[in-house]
């Protein structure tokens, strides 16, 4: 896979939320993520080391947080859903709807038998069956599923992250991709709904920090008091001693 | 006009409705010549069309399909989902989602007193306008930024 160039302008002034925001809107939870405490040692850029520097009050080295987990990282093959139903080709389409509704599942996996494994053809949706079969006459337990299938299956890599993902469904104009290994076996599906919630989490954790900076600026400062104005003492004339007399 | 944003707002008023007594086949040639996922099942007459059931691609496919049941035969009425979730077009918007989430629902049929149909909200229809919303968010932060600059070069 090419490695990707990641290039964040970075002046030097003080790292705000909103230069942040500006920095990496193409790909927001994306970064969001490799900020994330613990998540740098993954990936190292320069550009989000400089940037997480600055953001820990200009200490260099690694931040201290939680031990990275795997299952935070941000890859497709993390967030993909792995229990796959497949059906083979030649089996009716009847057969196709009575595995939706037994697992609960909009689409399936066909596949077909080629030199003893089964090769996948690709995504059959339950609103392919409605709307091909039943616009089309047929009988379901008569057709195969494998006429179904529309072209060739979108395919994404496992380690490929989420921007990749959201680009790849951009490209093909598909809700889901195949997600598949170095070695071509099929690992998941990913669809838009296991995109979503991977997107959105570190997005309310950005409103969340904006929270958190004012309330730990009241803790920290307390609520301002104007001081109170200085009293200036001067002598007063004719008399024998001072007398406080408020500024103006 | 002080008033959240509401279901009646952002709901989309072009609806393929269907009624109960239409046969099932004939329903899924409707939702692909519409190219939509569902229709809306109603009885009465165009200003008065009240909402009784929804109907999916989905329940075609498990109730008709996967039983091996001809769908010629079957009527609307038999396989939708009758008396379905329904929200008032006043609704905010938030609410609209709680609702949406309450109920495992990706869409509601949004109607008038007395259950007279006014339009369909579909969950990924709220997605599209709330990236649309957010990416103005982040533009407005990189026109503030510039302005900045140019002001105080």
């Amino acid at each position: 896979m090419m490695p990707r160039q990641l290039r964040i302008a970075v002046t030097p002034e003080i790292c705000t939320i909103s230069t942040l925001l500006i920095a990496l809107t193409p790909a927001l939870a994306l970064i969001a993520h490799r900020l994330a405490p613990g998540n740098l040692r993954l990936r190292p850029l320069n550009a989000a080391r400089r940037l997480s520097a600055m953001l820990c009050a200009w200490q260099p080295g690694p931040i201290p947080g939680p031990a990275p987990n795997p299952e935070h990282s941000m890859n497709v093959e993390s967030i993909c859903t792995r229990d796959v139903v497949s059906l083979d080709g030649n089996e009716p389409l009847q057969r196709a709807a009575l595995l939706m509704r037994e697992h609960h599942v909009g689409a399936i996996v066909v596949t077909e038998i080629r030199e003893g494994s089964a090769h996948v053809l690709g995504v059959v949706t339950d609103r392919d069956l409605a709307i091909e079969l039943l616009a089309r006459g047929g009988d379901a337990s008569q057709v195969p599923v494998a006429r179904l299938v529309q072209g060739p299956p979108i395919g994404i890599a496992a380690q490929a992250d989420l921007a990749e993902a959201v680009q790849a469904m951009q490209a093909a104009a598909a809700r889901r991709l195949l997600v598949h290994d170095d070695e071509g076996l099929l690992v998941g599906v990913l669809s838009i709904d296991d995109l979503l919630p991977a997107l959105v989490t570190p997005l309310v954790g950005l409103a969340d920090v904006l929270r958190r900076g004012l309330q730990r600026e009241l803790q920290s400062r307390g609520t301002f008091v104007a001081p109170m104005r200085p009293v200036l003492r001067v002598p007063a004339m004719g008399t024998a001693g001072w007398q406080a007399q408020a500024t103006a | 006009m002080n008033e959240p944003l509401s279901a009646g707002d952002i709901c989309n008023r072009v609806v393929t409705v269907t009624g109960p007594q239409t046969d099932v086949l004939q329903a899924a040639r409707l939702m692909r010549e519409h190219h939509v996922g569902c229709l809306v099942v109603v009885e009465g007459a165009d200003d008065a069309r009240r909402v009784i059931g929804m109907l999916t691609d989905r329940d075609i496919v498990t109730s008709v399909v996967a039983q091996g049941l001809d769908p010629a035969r079957l009527r609307v009425g038999d396989v939708m989902s009758a008396n379905p979730a329904i929200v008032p077009e006043d609704m905010p918007f938030l609410d609209l989602l709680r609702t949406m989430r309450g109920r495992g629902l990706r869409r509601l049929p949004v109607v008038r007193p007395g259950g007279v149909l006014v339009g369909l909200v579909a969950l990924d229809d709220t997605l599209k306008m709330l990236a649309e919303q957010l990416q103005t968010v982040v533009e407005a932060i990189g026109s503030q930024q510039r302005r900045e600059r140019q002001r105080r070069p």
